[in-house]
């Protein structure tokens, strides 16, 4: 009986020694994110080793399946595309204009890691600096902005979502060229804001982002107009629907300066 | 302690090709219970050493997957001292096939539940991996009930 309860005492007590460590791990890693980031990193290189037959496998079915369900409708575009690309280089030859030549790409990238706590801040891609990724680099799905790249390391990147509340980004309206800031709430929700209340913007209008520097270009979409919240000291926050599918986010593409 | 190790690196591979399809049911913290419930260890040896197994097992699948560092870890810890606790509270007679399944069941609801509510995701998308996790974690403890009454049956 004696031994019986010595047990269950010792199991109790390294059950509240758990939670306590549990717990203070939990408050030294969100005081010094740098150390968390360290450890996370770190766990994820040493476990790298076991997981990559694995996941280059699971890769090889997907992106095997998907490739063959996409190379035809691929073809169709590319074939519209040259056509086109014909057509304008034809006239631009008819006005004596010589084409400049492309300055920058997209990197394709696959999300790998997308923690559900932080799910609308932020994730982690397969490509890093090795592949020409940069800081603050827009990350781009199904042609439209998703996020722009907040930390590299050589083999990967973590990339910022427009719907984290940290994320702030010059935007246009295009239909009536009104400039704003685009930001999240860390729950899904995109609103755009500093649009003074005279302004005409109705429901629809689209928004790009605007001239904000080398990595993020202006021009790239970002969603559109869905409501509008009451007017506060002159300005009103427009609602936003993005125009990438952010729940279902599994490859995007990286933009690139260098060709 | 080797077992251990292969039973998180299951779970984490099983995570790694099914991420986006369903979430992976607890098998490691599970296994846990099992092995310190299971008849065989009815003179409770190794219990501090299942729950330290626990909480580095949980603080690594935190590192890899939750972004909340400490919380899998603290929850495994603790879960796994509750139940070994509680377990020796039943009377001997009582401990069989449908209180260990209990007794599991429990602690996978207690840590999903836990889980979830550090989550920022509520779509359809989420619940359905949600769902698949918890049927899936159903399926795994029954199966952990067939080898517990095959061992009961063992040990008489």
């Amino acid at each position: 009986m004696h031994n019986v309860v010595n047990e269950d005492f010792k199991v109790a007590v390294c059950g509240v020694i758990s939670l306590a460590l549990g717990v203070l791990l939990y408050c030294v890693m969100n005081f010094f994110p740098a150390v968390r980031y360290f450890a996370i990193d770190s766990a994820n290189k040493l476990l790298y080793i076991p997981e990559y037959p694995f996941s280059a496998t699971r890769d090889l079915v997907k992106y095997g399946s998907n490739w063959i369900l996409e190379r035809k409708t691929l073809q169709q575009q590319l074939a519209r595309l040259e056509a086109l690309n014909r057509v304008q280089a034809e006239a631009l030859q008819k006005m004596h204009v010589s084409a400049a030549a492309a300055k920058s790409s997209y990197i394709p990238a696959r999300v790998i890691l997308r923690y559900p706590e932080n799910w609308w801040s932020e994730a982690k891609i397969n490509k890093g600096s090795a592949d020409k990724v940069v800081e603050g680099a827009a990350v781009m799905s199904d042609g439209y902005l998703v996020g722009r790249i907040s930390r590299v390391s050589k083999h990967s990147a973590w990339f910022e979502l427009i719907t984290s509340s940290s994320f702030l980004i010059a935007a246009v309206i295009d239909d009536t060229r009104d400039l704003g800031v685009i930001t999240g709430d860390n729950k899904g929700n995109l609103n755009m804001l500093y649009i003074t209340s005279d302004r005409y913007v109705t429901k629809n209008m689209r928004i790009s982002t605007s001239l904000i520097g080398d990595q993020v270009p202006p021009g790239l979409m970002i969603g559109h107009i869905i409501g509008r919240e009451p007017a506060k000291e002159g300005y009103v926050p427009f609602k936003v629907a993005a125009g990438a599918h952010l729940t279902q986010l599994y490859n995007v593409e990286v933009y690139s300066e260098d060709m | 302690m080797f077992l251990p190790v292969l039973i998180w690196l299951l779970q984490d591979i099983i995570q790694v090709v099914f991420m986006g399809i369903f979430l992976v049911p607890e098998l490691f913290l599970l296994s846990l219970v099992f092995a310190g419930l299971r008849p065989e260890n009815e003179h409770r040896h190794s219990l501090s050493w299942y729950i330290a197994a626990g909480f580095v097992g949980g603080l690594l699948w935190d590192l890899r997957w939750t972004n909340i560092s400490g919380l899998t870890a603290a929850l495994n810890g603790a879960l796994l001292a509750l139940v070994f606790v509680v377990w020796h509270l039943i009377p001997a007679q009582g401990r069989n096939t449908k209180s260990f399944i209990a007794c599991a069941l429990a602690v996978q609801i207690m840590s999903a539940a836990v889980h979830a509510m550090f989550w920022t995701v509520a779509s359809i998308t989420t619940l359905r991996l949600f769902a698949i996790q918890q049927l899936m974690g159903i399926a795994f403890i029954m199966l952990l009930g067939l080898v517990y009454k095959k061992a009961i049956y063992k040990h008489v």
